[in-house]
């Protein structure tokens, strides 16, 4: 794609979805925190409808207040990050152009429901954040984001025994969601756990710079279920074989 | 250019569907509400910005779009070959003298990237977008319009009641998310508003210059537009 005006840089993007309160914004404070001493890094919220989001991140102080800048999206969070990102992009290019080089920058979508992932047009990878107080089963249940994007978090797992919820079983209904993909477990009071979550990050932007990571779509359409006179089957829309892939919903 | 396409590309520029950023645009009207404006003052809102705002911008918008059809018509080799005489950068500059409040240029200014951008993207190397992106990389609204409408081939005056039509739907679009009103009545507004769009663009298709650009002031919604850059909870750029 075009870019305007012409880039010197490009950092490697990184979109942190995920419902409404499961910890986006202080997932992007940790990362910051845990690394702003060896990447240049720079943030882009997108709150529904404050500027909250971007007033905790630089009150957070883990970053410049400059390079945390807050994004308008119309009432329509999930339309900037997937069906039109042009507002998000301008964000983004302009946050490399103002501080380059800069190597990592996040976009934090606006909290949406279970059905709205990054278009790779904004995003080279995604990460999306579940919560332990959200319930133990919203794993289970899935969506796009939670079977396929580049990294599953589940967060707060602190808060476990206080909501009754089983970390080993929600995470292991995560790993099935998303057939062997990696889902990280997380608490910001746990600082294995975020070294664990900066490692991830240096890892795909070592990918990225070498040119050996490609984007990938989780799509808008998550595996899901028919039911038919013999009981019913589950398929996804990428099936290569082709019937299974076409029919009215 | 065939009847079909740019018909096409008529309705492709009006839908808001397009991806150049505009759903994160209320026309002003999320500061208005914000600073008093009601329901029932909706449809005189719109009314005004057509008859104030959308006279520059029209006007503008067709400047633009002439200026672009003749880059078209000369060879790029041409058109690079006269530095002297920016075809864009006067009309930005005119604009920006008609419009004193700094929010509303540069929420103007966010627009019109966006459709540059996608205007890259759509007719890669046509000379009147790559002039545009090398005299003024950042173009407000309504030259970005006029010079994708060049470039996709919209008639002149489909191209300045777009540039009218548009601004009114996205009063009605961000009305509907702030304001208790019935969609069906903004959707009547637009049809009502007609009449006063087509005066608007017929009006605008007699400038020849950047002097003849209207210079009109609404000074509330400028207040208004200045007011919104400092809040800290808002649905809409401006």
């Amino acid at each position: 794609m075009p870019e305007i005006p012409t880039l010197s840089t490009r950092s490697f993007r990184l979109g942190i979805a995920g419902p409404v309160g499961t910890g986006k914004s202080s997932l992007i404070a940790s990362i910051c925190r845990a690394m702003s001493g060896e990447l240049s890094i720079g943030v882009i919220t997108n709150d529904i409808y404050t500027d909250e989001d971007a007033r905790f991140l630089k009150s957070a102080g883990v970053l410049p207040g400059e390079r945390i800048r807050a994004v308008e999206t119309g009432a329509c969070p999930h339309t900037a990050i997937r069906d039109d990102v042009t507002t998000n992009l301008l964000a983004v290019e302009d946050l490399e152009s103002d501080f380059a080089p800069l190597d990592l920058v996040m976009v934090e979508s606006g909290g949406d429901n279970l059905t709205a992932t990054f278009s790779p047009a904004l995003v080279d990878a995604q990460i999306f954040v579940l919560d332990v107080a959200g319930g133990g089963d919203v794993a289970r249940k899935g969506g796009p984001g939670i079977a396929r994007a580049d990294l599953l978090v589940i967060n707060k797992i602190d808060l476990a025994p206080h909501v009754d919820v089983d970390v080993d079983l929600m995470l292991s209904d995560a790993f099935d969601a998303r057939e062997g993909g990696p889902v990280l477990a997380l608490s910001r009071k746990v600082p294995a756990t975020v070294a664990e979550l900066a490692e991830w990050v240096r890892s795909m932007v070592v990918q990225h710079r070498a040119g050996t990571h490609t984007p990938q779509d989780p799509g808008p359409m998550a595996p899901h279920f028919h039911a038919d006179e013999d009981g019913g089957y589950v398929h996804t829309h990428d099936d290569p074989s082709g019937a299974a892939g076409t029919h009215r919903h | 250019m065939g009847a079909s396409a740019s018909a096409l590309a008529g309705f492709l520029l009006a839908d808001s569907r397009l991806p150049s950023g505009a759903y994160a645009h209320s026309a002003g009207l999320e500061p208005a509400v914000l600073g008093g404006l009601g329901p029932d003052q909706v449809y005189g809102y719109l009314l005004s910005r057509l008859h104030t705002v959308m006279r520059v911008e029209t006007a503008a918008a067709v400047l633009a779009f002439r200026r672009a059809v003749l880059a078209q018509d000369q060879s790029a080799d041409t058109v690079s070959a006269t530095p002297g005489r920016p075809a864009f950068a006067p009309i930005e500059a005119a604009l920006d003298a008609r419009t004193p409040s700094g929010a509303q240029r540069d929420a103007s200014r966010r627009l019109g990237r966006g459709m540059l951008r996608l205007a890259v993207t759509l007719v890669p190397g046509n000379p009147a977008v790559d002039l545009l992106a090398r005299e003024v990389p950042k173009p407000t609204r309504p030259v970005a319009l006029g010079v994708l409408g060049a470039a996709l081939g919209v008639p002149e005056l489909e191209l300045a009641l777009l540039c009218c039509y548009d601004d009114a739907q996205s009063v009605v679009a961000a009305a509907l998310k702030l304001l208790p009103i019935d969609p069906m009545t903004g959707t009547r507004w637009i049809l009502d508003a007609g009449a006063a769009m087509d005066d608007v663009a017929r009006a605008a298709l007699t400038t020849q210059t950047e002097d003849d650009l209207p210079a009109l002031s609404a000074p509330w919604m400028e207040q208004w537009a200045q007011e919104h850059t400092t809040r800290t909870r808002r649905l809409f750029v401006a």
